[in-house]
């Protein structure tokens, strides 16, 4: 892992992309109990958005790090890691916002609870919902934060929906 | 035979208690340790992914398939 987060940095500080920050699944492993996941998602800010120009030279240097592609990831020393590029103003903001931390001696940035909570209620998929309730009941949350974050997305009502579905079942 | 009474409540209350404080002690695993584990895990999806011939994806079981709840294992 620490060498993949080295790999991480160094994209940083070669220019290749502006920003990283992880999230998805391991994002959400840094706050709550361990569950099963299987690539580190890692968004990215590197340029316009719509252009996949940083994907493309980003995949190209890795590759001549000896980093093998395996369909949409890319093997880092081991750890299937995926790139996406953050395409709307929650992701951009959530990779801009994010904590730093140290993990095995090495510096790295993972989004905050609030942002991942954000964004799984925008992505809204069922494995989305499971993990947003498994967060909101585990981690240690600032609930005025968050409705922040929800009020300026607009993501207020589909959190009363979830709320409601949560409490038919 | 002697009537026991069991108290359910208590028990249940115990089995909570339990169950939270190891939770909250996974929750406060440092994050590489917390890697550690997920990596296990896939280990453990994997090895159950080839008696049953499925993985499960992500947090979402998918097995017993058709095929191996009718006593038969294999690739659906």
């Amino acid at each position: 892992m620490k060498k993949t987060l080295i790999a991480l940095n160094d994209l940083k500080n070669k220019g290749i992309i502006d920003e990283y920050a992880i999230g998805g699944g391991m994002g959400a492993v840094f706050y709550i109990e361990p569950f099963l996941t299987y690539d580190l998602d890692v968004f990215i800010l590197a340029g316009d958005e719509m252009d996949l120009q940083p994907l493309a030279a980003l995949y190209q240097y890795l590759k001549k790090k000896g980093c093998r592609p395996k369909q949409e990831q890319i093997i880092i020393e081991g750890i299937p890691v995926q790139f996406l590029p953050a395409y709307n103003k929650l992701l951009k903001e959530a990779v801009r916002e994010a904590r730093k931390i140290k993990v095995q001696g090495t510096e790295t940035r993972v989004m905050t609870v609030e942002h991942l909570l954000a964004i799984m209620l925008q992505t809204g998929r069922a494995k989305d919902r499971e993990r947003f309730f498994k967060v909101l009941e585990e981690a240690d949350i600032d609930r005025a934060k968050l409705s922040r974050i929800l009020k300026r997305f607009d993501l207020l009502e589909k959190f009363q929906k979830w709320e409601r579905l949560k409490d038919e079942k | 035979m002697k009537n026991k009474t069991v108290d359910m409540n208590g028990l249940l209350a115990a089995k909570q208690h339990g169950k939270s404080n190891f939770r909250r002690q996974q929750v406060k695993l440092p994050f590489e340790r917390k890697i550690e584990i997920v990596v296990r895990l896939q280990k453990l999806a994997a090895a159950i992914g080839k008696i049953t011939g499925r993985k499960p994806s992500g947090m979402t079981w998918r097995w017993p398939t058709r095929k191996f709840q009718n006593g038969k294992m294999g690739k659906t």
